[in-house]
């Protein structure tokens, strides 16, 4: 709440456990649900946020931080010598770095980024789920997302022979 | 938007899959604007389901997830539960369900044929994670006409053919147009559509014996004229459009990618190494963004990524070219080795 910047415009976004990050409206814009409030007016100072807990929208805001497109801001703006490549690069690697957590901790991502429509992040947070899953076998799928098997053990054996249409 | 197709027989376009298939005269769709249309097939009301997709997430947000699996990994998934063979086990529905996401990637259909036997099949190139996959023969009997042989033989055949008509097709009723007539018969080898005009070359062909002819048409006139004699003459392979310009890959010589430029009429090579050479000919070129995917004899395949050098400034008066290009090999099966490429198109899945 101290010096502000000219020009850039804080909001107040609160989770239901009662804590509160101030963000500039840029980076809470990123969120398109967040957006939509904005500019409809329905957002004063404050947006509650439901369902997304202190922790895990701390988190969102750090992917918000890092993704918002830089507008030159600082000193040494981003400049021709900047490899747009380069720079995608570099946050190729925060996001490997960032999306580095738990399965309870990734679900809540995921459904807070579906929430908020953020789509950097929706896509982020899914794709990692299903890179993980996806060289796995049958065994550590159905016991990485405790999925239930609800096969009777001959239909399994019917779907394994099962003729595999396109794609094989 | 609209589609301009230069044609001499008038069945309409095949479809993926459709039965009666054979290998038309080539085609070709602006990049990036296509999408298989899908069966309008209203969904069966499923029952609703009692487990979720995925415990612990709400099922859109699950369903997000699961339409990104790649296909190769479809099979063992299926076996998961119940729920997950509903979504993997129909192609059609997985992937109307993608696009009704917003999820799109791009997949090289590739028409190749048999060296030997002059067999017809499809092959495709997931391009995001460059995987190879099959899909089931056509029940199509017909053999490929290898396109290299037309013109060793030095005539046109089957699929080189003289034509006068061109046609256009309007998106948005889905009808086919005639359009002005070209005035002259040529054998359309390579079109191009750059600034809203279409190019139409008939190429150069061995053994050289004329010059190509090559016509312009504007859809806003409705009129067809002469391409400037530079950009004739130097249209020597198949071409691409990136950034607004036109790029040519010829499979003649071992050269570089060569760009035109429309100020000078005239074409400068393209910066960085050549193809490289286990890419032999006949080759099949497309288009992604500002890559060039080029699939060369044996579906060996190379992607070129084409970019904008920074050096040259924005007058770029001669001197050094503005293109760079840097090129990246795909791996290919080798049961892959007998087949030749006969046309190919990217499709977002």
């Amino acid at each position: 709440m101290a010096t502000r910047e000219a020009g850039k415009k804080m909001i107040m976004l609160k989770s239901p456990d009662g804590m509160e990050f101030e963000v500039e409206e840029a980076v809470a814009m990123e969120s398109q649900t967040i957006r939509k409030m904005i500019e409809d007016d329905c957002a004063d100072t404050a947006i509650l946020i439901p369902n997304i807990n202190s922790k895990i929208l701390s988190r969102v805001i750090e992917y918000c931080n890092k993704h918002v497109p830089t507008t030159g801001a600082t000193g040494a703006a981003a400049s021709d010598t900047v490899a747009p490549a380069a720079l995608a690069e570099d946050l190729k690697i925060w996001d490997a770095e960032f999306i580095k957590v738990n399965r309870a901790t990734r679900f809540n991502l995921i459904q807070a980024a579906s929430y908020l429509n953020i789509k950097g992040l929706l896509d982020l947070t899914s794709q990692t789920t299903i890179d993980t899953i996806s060289d796995n076998s049958l065994e550590e799928i159905r016991s990485f997302l405790s999925t239930k098997n609800d096969y009777l053990p001959e239909e399994e054996q019917t779907i394994r022979r099962e003729n595999q249409w396109a794609f094989q | 938007m609209r589609r301009v197709r230069v044609s001499s027989h008038h069945s309409p376009v095949h479809k993926l899959g459709d039965s009666n298939m054979k290998l038309t005269p080539k085609f070709r769709l602006a990049a990036g604007t296509t999408s298989s249309p899908s069966s309008s097939e209203l969904e069966q009301p499923q029952p609703p389901w009692e487990t979720p997709l995925i415990p612990g997430l709400p099922d859109d947000a699950a369903l997000n997830c699961l339409l990104r699996l790649p296909v190769e990994a479809h099979g063992a998934c299926r076996l998961v539960c119940r729920r997950w063979r509903h979504l993997l086990a129909d192609k059609a529905r997985f992937f109307t369900q993608r696009r009704a996401m917003g999820l799109r990637s791009p997949w090289l259909f590739t028409l190749a044929f048999h060296r030997c036997t002059g067999k017809i099949q499809w092959k495709v190139l997931d391009l995001d994670r460059l995987a190879w996959h099959a899909i089931p023969s056509m029940p199509c009997r017909d053999r490929a006409c290898p396109r290299g042989f037309g013109c060793v033989a030095g005539g046109y055949s089957t699929d080189q053919f003289e034509l006068n008509s061109a046609e256009v097709l309007d998106p948005a009723n889905g009808v086919w147009q005639p359009i002005a007539s070209m005035g002259t018969n040529m054998a359309s080898s390579d079109s191009a559509v750059i600034g809203g005009r279409l190019y139409v070359t008939e190429g150069c062909a061995w053994p050289f014996f004329s010059s190509p002819r090559g016509q312009v048409y504007d859809p806003r006139a409705d009129r067809w004229e002469a391409m400037p004699a530079g950009m004739r003459e130097g249209w020597t392979g198949q071409s691409v459009v990136i950034d607004g310009r036109l790029f040519v890959i010829s499979e003649y010589e071992r050269m570089k990618v060569k760009v035109y430029d429309p100020e000078t009429d005239s074409w400068d090579p393209v910066d960085g190494p050549p193809m490289p050479e286990r890419i032999m000919k006949p080759l099949s070129v497309s288009c992604l963004d500002s890559k060039i995917v080029v699939v060369g004899r044996g579906l060996h395949v190379v992607i070129g990524h084409v970019k904008k050098q920074s050096g040259g400034n924005n007058g770029g008066g001669g001197g050094s070219c503005d293109y760079l290009v840097r090129w990246q090999d795909v791996e290919v099966p080798r049961a892959f080795s007998d087949l030749t490429p006969s046309s190919s198109q990217i499709l977002h899945a």
